[in-house]
């Protein structure tokens, strides 16, 4: 009950904020990058394709860009934004002063922002529908049939979704134990270009690099099964390992 | 009735800086309890160890007779604080920023009514908060505080920011809640003038050592009445005095006496003039409770 009166005040905070407007905006500038590269020849990449679906093709393709470069900024900002929240004005000292276990109001924030990822790539979803209705008006030798595979398209979603908890439960640890906006984006920056090094490296050698946590996402575009099942408990176990230790670090912080 | 806070041989250090040393506080039931200090005294770490915000290296704290370090969680939703400048979220309105609170706690939805009322802050309470001014936003911060009709109520220097009217505001709530609500007000203040107006009991701190505590009678009866003599032969009356065992300060023509309890102005002043001394001024000084602070707090 204390935790979804803690989320029920989480949801209060985000009224207004950037952060809410992020969710959308994010996948939007995907979507609207995605339907320009691919409208624009000699870029479009969907006809090379051949024999594969042209939905599958498009999910891939907008797929990768959010999950190479556009998920690991948002991740970064969202968590680096829904902290700002509660740094700014020393908001601790008055939350931590009420009747509510710590651990709630950490976990709280985590639940906010794996939502907020989640929605985003709902969002992003939602925006391969309406790049694949567009596309045929802007070049004809395009064709979207029906039905769409949409099975496939979600489950690779939630792969995204699911490989990223690992980078989001570290980056939402960051953000909370320093209140320095600039630490918290520096970390999620650099640690995204380290994950497309790991990404890059694993393609030669395979191995622990693609197992980098910004990397993980990335592993769901290499259509390897086995890859993305062991990635997944990699991303969750070490997920909530990393969680539980940055709450148990928020319990007993000291407020100045 | 248990007692709001009791604090026993706290110390609390940064490093090798002990902000409070070996601190014991007693704060009384009802009562508006004044915690003055100057500043790095150890006021704002004390008030921060008693809403578990801080852990103290050594010592126990309870408040309602419980301890603090096992019950925070249940002790804390009989407690509202304000905390130096008030937390609030500058995009949200004052209704939003008190809702956020009221989820919280849990409470029902009249709370947040209540609240602003008692600050007269309903006809702003839509207003976005970053358009709020200092004085407002501090009220809002109060408003906060008094959420949930606290039993204990920690303010760290309510009256920033406020102006003349707002001061008048807060001094008349603070002195007014332990006897329409039955809450307990543990008031951090510099403001010593401010304080000795709405406080029953007192505790001075310095150095993160308590210096004084007790009742505000206790404490004019502690600050010292002084007498001050003017005479025309202010060497013989010196000497009179220190004959008679008084501690005397010569000061020109004027000699200070301290009190000795046994021995009054009128019985000065007969001495004096029997011994030929002619007395033109005989004054007592009380030492003003910021006099009083200073010479504990030196």
């Amino acid at each position: 009950m204390t935790l979804v009166r803690v989320l029920d005040a989480e949801a209060l905070k985000m009224k207004r904020t950037v952060a809410l407007k992020l969710v959308v905006l994010c996948p939007a500038v995907v979507v609207l990058l995605i339907l320009f590269v691919t409208s624009q020849a000699p870029f479009t990449t969907l006809k090379r394709n051949g024999g594969e679906n042209e939905w599958t093709v498009l999910a891939s393709l907008t797929l990768r860009v959010w999950a190479t470069l556009m998920m690991p900024l948002y991740i970064t900002l969202e968590t680096a934004l829904m902290a700002g929240l509660d740094h700014s004005e020393n908001q601790w000292k008055s939350l931590l002063a009420r009747p509510v276990p710590r651990w709630t109001l950490y976990v709280a924030k985590l639940m906010v922002v794996m939502a907020m990822t989640a929605t985003s790539t709902l969002v992003l979803l939602c925006g391969i529908l309406i790049d694949g209705a567009v596309l045929p008006r802007l070049r004809s030798e395009l064709v979207f049939g029906f039905p769409v595979p949409w099975a496939a398209i979600f489950r690779d979603g939630a792969q995204v979704v699911g490989l990223a908890f690992l980078a989001l439960t570290i980056q939402h640890w960051v953000s909370l134990r320093w209140r320095s906006f600039t630490v918290a984006t520096g970390t999620g920056i650099v640690a995204m270009v380290a994950g497309v090094v790991a990404v890059a490296a694993a393609q030669q050698t395979g191995g622990w690099p693609q197992y980098f946590p910004w990397a993980l996402p990335m592993l769901v575009l290499a259509k390897q099964p086995q890859h993305i099942a062991a990635a997944l408990f990699v991303s969750s176990a070490l997920g909530l390992v990393v969680a539980a230790a940055g709450c148990l670090d928020f319990c007993r912080r000291e407020v100045n | 009735m248990e007692t709001p806070v009791r604090v026993h041989e706290a110390w609390k250090t940064y490093g090798t800086t002990a902000a409070v040393c070996g601190l014991s506080l007693t704060v009384p039931p009802e009562s508006v309890y004044g915690f003055l200090g100057p500043n790095g005294a150890g006021k704002s770490t004390t008030i921060r160890m008693v809403l578990g915000l801080q852990r103290p290296n050594r010592g126990t704290i309870s408040l309602f007779g419980r301890p603090l370090e096992t019950e925070r969680v249940a002790l804390l939703r009989r407690i509202g604080s304000l905390v130096e400048s008030p937390s609030l979220y500058l995009h949200l309105t004052g209704r939003e920023n008190l809702e956020v609170h009221r989820r919280l706690l849990g409470l029902r939805k009249s709370a947040i009514d209540e609240a602003l009322g008692s600050v007269d802050l309903i006809p702003v309470a839509g207003r976005l908060v970053r358009n709020y001014s200092s004085g407002m936003k501090q009220r809002l911060g109060l408003a906060q505080a008094l959420l949930g009709n606290p039993e204990l109520l920690l303010l760290d220097e309510p009256t920033n920011g406020l102006d003349p009217a707002g001061i008048q505001e807060v001094r008349t709530l603070v002195r007014d809640l332990p006897r329409r609500r039955g809450v307990t007000v543990f008031l951090s203040s510099h403001l010593l003038a401010e304080v000795e107006q709405v406080a029953t009991h007192l505790a001075i701190i310095s150095q993160g050592q308590l210096k004084f505590e007790g009742t505000r009678e206790e404490l004019r009866m502690r600050s010292q009445q002084t007498i001050v003599v003017e005479v025309d032969q202010p060497e013989r009356a010196h000497s009179l005095l220190h004959g008679i065992g008084r501690t005397a300060t010569r000061a020109g023509d004027r000699i200070l006496i301290a009190p000795d309890g046994k021995c009054g102005p009128a019985q000065i002043n007969a001495m004096l003039v029997q011994a030929g001394v002619a007395v033109s001024e005989l004054v007592t000084q009380r030492l003003t409770l910021e006099d009083f602070f200073l010479e504990l707090t030196r």
